[in-house]
């Protein structure tokens, strides 16, 4: 008997792409070609992506990292750790308490916010086209 | 109606709106628990968005410009509200549809040029766009925030609760009037009004959690710097000591002056584009607004830390080409010191005043701007006009401003000052004002004015205006004051007429400084015959000044600047019971309603009433 597997809804996802192109200009910047432009003008319009993309986690999300330990830091994993939490990499054998360096923090979404959308809305259209009268 | 669960505090702002709430049954005394509504808005077609503040936009789009149901908020819309969005997407949208945007709706109600009731925003709309009223774009908000709360708490009606909505301290009485008639409107029943900088106060108060009274002592003259998005406002606050007990008393108030946060954002993107434009590069309004947003970024960055020399700009293209297609520029330190630093917090002696142009023959019907941009100037004037502020009060005999006794004080000395609005985020600009002061101050031999710290630049108002609807319910301390201006109308003087001259009037006080709320007192000795069916009007003025006039008082001579003139108000006996043509010997009464607002009313002998209207219709 196969395992059942969640299929995760697409309107969430095309939701924080359309947060991402809205505020960051992230498909945009991604369907250009890089080998066209300097790095002066990417460098600008990675600003735009940077500052729009930290403004969509920061409202979106509750962003905190796993550990609050210092990176580089030593830390114990004690026995029925979370193993989702946090991942072993290494020289992984023994059993646990584990003691280690912590090379990365690790995030957890605390808290996710997203925008509620009308019934009838189309979350496929990620950016509307503009036409100016 | 049961007794209101929550003290709700709303500040209606001329470019952010927000809601505060404290919990009446889990709060006691300074200890009280608060919150702020998120406000469920649309911040584009067919999406939800909870924020903390609700922009004051209203975006009239037209019929073809949503899909169906893009447009619908969490709860029933009436058809009326259907035909507008207000929030974010209003704003946002209307960055590229200007002429289909209401914005600064609550400059247009206390502009005393217009009528405040007929349909004219957008004021720039063509033809076929259904205009909106500022008083109906005032009630569109405020039924959106009422809204959201019933939403939010099902069980808890709104209009159970005990409601305050902010307005600035400089509001003429028409304008307050306005804005209770637009809560009213908008369903508000249990209404009080308060103004801005004391709410601020009042916010600062509440999150010292009674730490405020060490902080101020009896003879403390605090000053409140609200600089907004929209409005700059000032008002004095002394406090007291009466049985032991500390008592802020609000002192003075000042003019309303149309300059704030968003004239300094757009300042400096007006310079950038300037720059650009020498090299060539045109912006659209789309990418000004783009540009106007980049600068406000730079301008805080710039200003918080004085090791960055230049800030970088990038205006995104408005095509799908963002690399190549945007326009990258900068702000320099230099540019942002010349421009808001001496533009608008420019280093001036005490004795500097405000420049007024004269205006052109043709004034526009447009929102009168403060000419000067001078805030520190505004402010040098605000203070000098009330160096007599605490004459009169107790305890402050003889000595102007707290510790100094200087006879010679040409401008009242504060001790102590508040600083509200986003504008101060920036902190440097803060310290500018506070800079300037104490320079004033140190000239006269005072000592130096103390900050006050601690309060929440975004959400003080709403917060401070919650505490206030919980502290009126009898506990915690509450900023006493009443009316903040004393109120004349003009009547002719018997004097023969010489040709080529006005009559000179005198100036009937109607109504004297520091009413306190519901108090009503009748105007003596003065009858007036008032025609039946003819509406009749008053030139009508107020000094935020004159203190010690009684009702009654009949000035001959006032200084220039002590009576300003405000908008003609109105009699009109409407002939319920009597006969058109007849006259009619009334008195006139002047009452400082509950919820905040100021009422005339002509009295006739056997106590029929007629409101007399301070916001007039102009034909």
């Amino acid at each position: 008997m196969p395992t059942p597997l969640r299929v995760a809804t697409p309107d969430a996802a095309l939701q924080l792409l359309s947060l991402f192109q809205r505020e960051a200009r992230l498909i945009d910047f991604t369907q250009e070609n890089l080998s066209a432009y300097s790095d002066a003008d990417i460098g600008a319009a990675a600003r735009v992506v940077h500052e729009g993309c930290a403004k969509v986690l920061k409202e979106h999300f509750t962003i905190q990292p796993v550990r609050s330990e210092a990176e580089g830091s030593r830390v114990e994993l004690p026995e029925g750790f979370d193993a989702a939490a946090v991942r072993l990499t290494g020289n992984v054998v023994g059993k646990a308490p584990f003691r280690g360096t912590l090379s990365h923090r690790g995030w957890r979404a605390a808290d996710v916010r997203l925008p509620k959308l009308a019934e009838a809305h189309d979350a496929a259209i990620l950016a509307p086209a503009e036409v100016e009268l | 109606m049961s007794d209101p669960r929550y003290a709700i505090g709303i500040d209606l702002g001329t470019t952010h709106s927000a809601l505060s709430y404290v919990n009446l049954q889990a709060s006691d005394g300074e200890k009280t628990q608060h919150g702020v509504l998120a406000i469920p808005q649309l911040t584009a077609p067919g999406t939800i968005e909870e924020l903390p503040l609700l922009p004051s936009f209203l975006y009239l789009p037209h019929a073809d410009e949503l899909a169906p149901g893009e447009n619908k908020l969490p709860w029933q819309q009436t058809a009326e509200e259907q035909t507008g969005v207000a929030g974010e997407m209003a704003r946002s949208r209307g960055a590229t549809t200007p002429i289909r945007l209401v914005s600064s709706a609550k400059s247009w109600l206390s502009h005393p040029g217009v009528d405040r009731r007929s349909a004219l925003l957008p004021h720039d709309a063509p033809e076929e766009v259904t205009r909106v009223s500022p008083l109906a774009a005032s009630t569109r908000y405020l039924s959106h925030l009422r809204r959201a709360w019933d939403q939010a708490h099902p069980d808890a009606p709104f209009g159970e609760q005990a409601v305050t909505v902010t307005i600035p301290a400089s509001f003429d009485p028409g304008a307050r009037e306005l804005t209770a008639e637009a809560a009213r409107a908008a369903g508000y029943t249990n209404l009080t009004l308060l103004e801005e900088p004391q709410a601020a106060l009042y916010s600062w108060i509440q999150g010292s959690e009674g730490r405020w009274r060490k902080d101020v002592k009896p003879g403390d003259i605090i000053l409140v710097v609200d600089v907004g998005g929209g409005t700059s406002d000032f008002s004095l606050i002394a406090v007291l000591e009466r049985d032991g007990v500390l008592e802020p008393h609000r002192i003075a108030v000042g003019d309303h002056i149309l300059l704030g946060g968003d004239n300094m954002d757009l300042a400096l993107a007006h310079l950038v584009a300037r720059k650009l434009a020498a090299n060539g590069t045109q912006l659209d309004a789309w990418q000004m607004r783009a540009l106007t947003y980049g600068c406000r970024t730079a301008k805080e960055k710039l200003l918080a830390d004085a090791t960055v020399a230049t800030w970088p700009i990038v205006v995104p293209s408005r095509g799908s080409k963002l690399i190549g297609g945007s326009v990258r520029t900068e702000l320099t330190r230099e540019e942002v010191s010349t421009f808001i630093l001496d533009g608008f917090f420019p280093q001036v002696e005490a004795s500097a005043r405000p420049a007024v142009r004269t205006r052109a023959g043709l004034t526009q019907l447009g929102l009168p701007y403060a000419q000067d941009a001078g805030i520190t100037r505004h402010l040098a004037a605000f203070l000098a006009r009330q160096v007599g502020a605490t004459a009169e009060l107790e305890g402050y005999a003889g000595k102007q401003g707290a510790g100094a006794a200087n006879a010679e004080a040409t401008f009242l000395h504060p001790t102590a000052v508040l600083f509200n609005g986003g504008v101060f985020k920036s902190d440097l600009l803060a310290q500018r004002i506070l800079g300037a002061i104490n320079d004033w101050l140190y000239l006269e031999g005072a000592e130096p004015a103390r900050r006050l710290d601690g309060a929440d630049l975004d959400l003080a108002v709403a917060r401070g205006a919650a505490y206030y609807s919980y502290v009126r319910r009898g506990t915690g301390v509450r900023i006493r004051g009443g009316t903040a201006r004393s109120y004349y109308v003009a009547i002719e003087s018997a004097m023969p007429a010489i040709p080529g001259m006005e009559p000179p009037i005198q100036a009937l006080c109607v109504a004297p400084f520091g009413m306190e709320e519901g108090s009503e007192i009748a105007l003596p000795n003065q009858e007036f015959g008032l025609v039946v069916g003819e509406p009749v009007q008053f030139r009508f003025f107020g000094s935020s000044v004159r203190r010690q006039d009684q009702i009654g008082d009949l000035l001959d001579f006032w200084g220039q600047d002590e009576l300003i003139e405000m908008n003609e108000i109105q009699a009109n006996l409407s002939p319920e019971g009597r006969q058109s043509g007849d006259v009619v010997q009334v008195r006139l009464h002047a009452m400082a309603t509950e919820s905040g607002t100021l009422e005339l009313a002509a009295v006739a002998n056997d106590g029929q009433r007629w409101k007399v209207e301070f916001d007039v219709r102009t034909a």
